[in-house]
């Protein structure tokens, strides 16, 4: 359609607001409560526009174009409008810095300023010259605020990775609107001059089911939500787009970077968790820098020369068959490629990698879905997306985030979900329909009737009856089963016909060499511990001295995600991009196992690039993926008071593989701090429990403490039990048995 | 590390423990009860807090969750709009309440005297509660009397025509109605 603003013809699409219009034309229109990525709001006023025909000022953000407009954005009265709409904002707002004559001049002493421990004026705020008020003023042309200034006493409220100043919001509900799609822990609250943006009973987020994704402060316009980690680091000086180093979701990162740090991680044209928004520090934190060495008891920091000589002697006398590499994944395609080619031809041994699964893609999620385990905590930016699936069944004995928002929500008592899937597959197929506890044979008789061509989407924990019983369930309908992947890079490991792998080996004692490279297999379990130690000889390539690297005779240092150009395979076989942020603390793990393969002399493919191995690595041909089995992850078990529960231990969000990683960035730390056990609100009740109380939960022979949480996710009878980070740590160092 | 204390200034108000039973029947069931015939929605939230207020004489916390699973709106939405409607209590009301009409009319003929005077007397503030949980204080706008200004509201009974002794003859009523219990 076409139309005109302020005299210049515009021709847009449907579907187009009269502030998209103006922004074709080239015209800026101020506002603060309107953002790309949210609905629009009209609740600022600022977009305020006059347009023909229509009686008074409309704002343009939720105003739709329509053909043959005439839109004027910019006259005497809009003017004076937006400036007194304006001033009474900034009188609720720190604004001396607005009215200053030596505004621009105080930079000399900024530093000093910043030490004030509350923003008074714009060069006192973390987001000074970034902040969109600023933009505003100027726009808007506001040279002095004359209303007598309120406010600027309330508290800061604290929260893990980033802080809110309630006295630099201005309350444009921005967050909120974006926290909306998500966990909805804010809201508007109060009223008037008291109004704010609180959780419910201003409680910490952390118990208001907030889960950090950090979307409210992508959004927020002004200083009032800041991220802690870069807070006064200011503009960065160099942006670079990377891949997420956790999930199969593959998010794309905007690293910036400034003096060498990493100051902040920004979503790239897609939705970040927590673990990519704020969980990346690690990168900065314990990193080990040179080779180590051990000497008796202890690891000397030598060169890389004496390092790799040091392994490739350790190694050389090694045979083949007790020889095994395990790589994690979480490691580039170069990485992987190059490992292999290490572990098989130079060593004749066996490579294998941390929780390989066979992925298959969600693809586009189209028709009928079916969801089983807590996407949410596994593979979070998937979970977002199905919750905008029109059709979408869950069979989960939680409430979990999904389920609530589910078209049907099937809850079958816990340890039961294979019987569910598989009475849809008999109702399916044979008509044959019976009722399971928790789940109606009606329940699955009209649940079976929406069943065609549906894509049934497995969580990574799901154990291996729920596969076989998923894939029964896909092929009856006609559908498909999408099995996620946990690792960033699963996807390529399994390309390269990578094995998962297995504590077989090492637990019966066949093995006398291993090599590990960014994984930490210590911290799984103290047999394992045991069996590492006895090795004869350990090299591992980390960036951090992990529990598995201190046992070892050679440790490498590596080169972090941020550090390295790589790649990792993505969704539907694509290639997806590590891109350079940093000076590289250790090497990239690729010239590592490459450097030692031509050392040990057996190096028959040149590896002298990325963009090589990569080529060499696509070349190769897919192996099938073997389907691994894994352990059960239910265990009968008893709570205080000798009240028994069904007791499931379920994925954590804030800790990823064995926390390795994640344990380094303090925030993620706090959250995983103790041990949490979910309870239903009537067992808590019935047993005097409230939040925050110890339990004693016994799992099997030994007792372990835990936190109760009360949630309305977990039916009666049943808990769910996350454990902390800390505790897998104290595992390690044999302190657990003493419990 | 953070602190959360700091944070919990507001919820310590709330002496009821979290998810508690009234009678052996949780908030969950009440509340679902009370719901009767309501849709989910944002439509029900302000019937349904009207009913619980009803019930409970205020909105214990633990409803706030019941009603928020109940309608399947955000637990902070709720408590958004409970705090937006001074109608709505979220902290558990003295046993009698004033309510002191500041309307114009009522303002102009000695409404704010009366409510200083409460102040002063029970040592009140509007919208708090006694210590002892005995009396609750409440400046409210119009109550529609205004030909009986200036009004007071005592426990849902409207008085027209207060004066300061008519008002001090009430408090001393119930102070020595409660001591003769």
């Amino acid at each position: 359609m076409k139309l005109k603003v302020d005299g210049r013809e515009v021709e847009i699409g449907s579907g187009l607001s009269v502030k998209d219009a103006a922004r074709q034309a080239g015209i800026y229109i101020p506002g603060l409560c309107d953002h790309q990525e949210l609905e629009p709001y009209g609740g600022c006023r600022l977009c305020l526009v006059e347009i023909d025909g229509i009686r008074g000022f409309p704002s343009s953000c939720t105003t739709p174009a329509s053909e043959g407009m005439v839109i004027k954005t910019d006259t005497p009265a809009l003017k004076s409008l937006r400036q007194s709409i304006l001033e009474m904002l900034l009188s609720e707002h720190p604004c001396i810095c607005i009215n200053c004559e030596r505004k621009g001049k105080c930079n000399e002493v900024r530093e000093a300023m910043r030490k004030v421990p509350q923003t008074m004026g714009c060069r006192y705020c973390p987001k000074d010259q970034r902040c969109e008020l600023q933009k505003a003023v100027e726009a808007i042309g506001l040279t002095k605020v004359d209303l007598l200034p309120l406010g600027g006493s309330k508290e800061i409220i604290r929260s893990p990775f980033f802080d809110r100043d309630p006295n630099l919001c201005i309350l444009c509900g921005r967050c909120i609107r974006a926290c909306s799609s998500r966990s909805q822990a804010i809201s508007f609250a109060h009223r008037g001059f008291d109004a704010s943006i609180s959780t419910a009973f201003d409680a910490p987020l952390e118990e208001s089911g907030c889960r950090f994704c950090g979307a409210c402060v992508d959004v927020c316009p002004t200083g009032a939500l800041v991220e802690r980690g870069g807070r006064w680091a200011g503009d960065p000086e160099e942006i670079v787009v990377t891949t997420c180093p956790y999930c199969s979701a593959n998010c794309q990162i905007d690293l910036e970077e400034k003096e060498g740090k990493l100051i902040r991680a920004r979503p790239e044209g897609s939705k970040l968790c927590v673990r990519g928004r704020f969980g990346l520090e690690f990168v900065h934190r314990d990193r080990l820098e040179r080779p180590l060495v051990r000497r008796g008891n202890r690891l000397v920091e030598v060169s890389w020369e004496e390092a790799l000589s040091a392994v490739a002697g350790g190694l050389r006398s090694t045979p083949g068959e007790q020889f095994e590499l395990l790589a994690s994944g979480v490691l580039t395609n170069e990485a992987l490629y190059s490992a292999e080619v290490f572990a098989r031809n130079t060593m004749k041994g066996e490579i294998s990698v941390t929780d390989v699964l066979p992925i298959l893609d969600p693809g586009s999620l189209q028709g009928p879905i079916l969801a089983v385990g807590d996407i949410a905590e596994t593979v979070p930016n998937v979970e977002l997306r199905l919750r905008e699936a029109d059709d979408l069944l869950v069979i989960s004995p939680w409430k979990t985030r999904l389920a609530e928002v589910a078209s049907n929500w099937l809850s079958p008592e816990p340890g039961t979900e294979v019987k569910v899937i598989s009475s849809l597959t008999a109702a399916l197929s044979d008509g044959l329909v019976e009722g399971l506890p928790g789940v109606s044979a009606e329940e699955i008789k009209s649940a079976s009737e929406a069943l065609r061509g549906i894509t049934v989407i497995l969580s990574p924990e799901v154990g291996p009856n729920v596969v076989e019983a998923a894939t029964a369930l896909a092929e009856a309908a006609g559908g498909r089963m999408v099995r996620l992947g946990s690792h960033c890079n699963s996807r390529g490991a399994i390309r390269l016909g990578l094995r998962e792998w297995s504590d077989r080996r090492l637990l019966s004692g066949d093995l006398k060499a291993m090599y590990v490279i960014g994984a930490n297999p210590a911290r799984i379990s103290e047999k394992i511990r045991e069996s590492l130690e006895k090795l004869s000889f350990l090299v591992v390539q980390d960036l951090f001295l992990t529990e598995t690297a201190k046992m070892a005779d050679v440790v490498l240092p590596a080169a972090s995600f941020a550090e390295i150009d790589g790649t990792f395979m993505g969704e539907g076989g694509c290639i997806l991009r590590l891109r350079k942020a940093l000076r590289p603390k250790g090497r990239p793990d690729w010239q590592i196992t490459s450097e030692l393969a031509s050392r040990m002399g057996t190096m028959w493919i040149e590896l002298t690039s990325p963009e090589k191995v990569l080529d060499d690595f696509m070349k190769r041909s897919a192996k099938d993926a073997v389907v691994q089995e894994h352990p059960d992850i239910t265990a009968q078990t008893k709570v205080s008071q000798d009240k028994p529960f069904l007791l499931y231990s379920c994925p954590s969000l804030y800790r990823f593989g064995t926390g390795t990683r994640t344990s380094k960035v303090s925030d993620l730390r706090y959250l995983e701090e103790s041990d949490v056990v979910e309870m239903n609100p009537k067992d808590a009740s019935a047993l005097g429990i409230s939040l925050w109380d110890e339990v004693s939960v016994q799992p099997n022979s030994s007792v372990s403490r835990a936190r109760v949480v009360i949630s309305r996710k977990v039916p009666p009878g049943s808990l769910r039990w996350r454990r902390s980070l800390r505790k897998a740590e104290v595992r390690a160092a044999k302190v657990w048995s003493d419990v | 590390m953070i602190n959360s204390s700091a944070q919990k200034t507001d919820a310590e108000c709330f002496t009821v423990p979290q998810h508690t039973t009234i009678m052996g029947i949780t908030m969950d069931d009440k509340v679902k009860d009370l719901m009767g015939s309501l849709g989910r929605g944002r439509g029900s939230l302000i019937p349904l807090l009207q009913r619980v207020q009803s019930e409970f004489g205020y909105l214990p916390r633990e409803t706030v969750a019941a009603i928020s699973d109940a309608l399947v709106i955000s637990e902070s939405e709720v408590y958004g709009v409970a705090t937006f409607y001074s109608e709505f209590k979220l902290k558990k009301p003295g046993e009698h309440t004033f309510k002191v009409c500041m309307g114009t009319s009522c303002y102009v003929s000695g409404g704010g005297t009366l409510l200083s005077q409460i102040i002063r007397r029970l040592g009140v503030r509007p919208g708090e509660t006694t210590s002892d949980g005995k009396y609750s204080l409440d400046a409210v706008a119009c109550l529609g009397c205004c030909s009986q200004s200036p009004t007071v509201v005592l426990d849902d009974v409207i008085h027209g025509n207060v004066t300061p002794s008519t008002l001090e003859s009430m408090i001393s009523e119930l102070e020595n109605g409660s001591e003769a219990l």
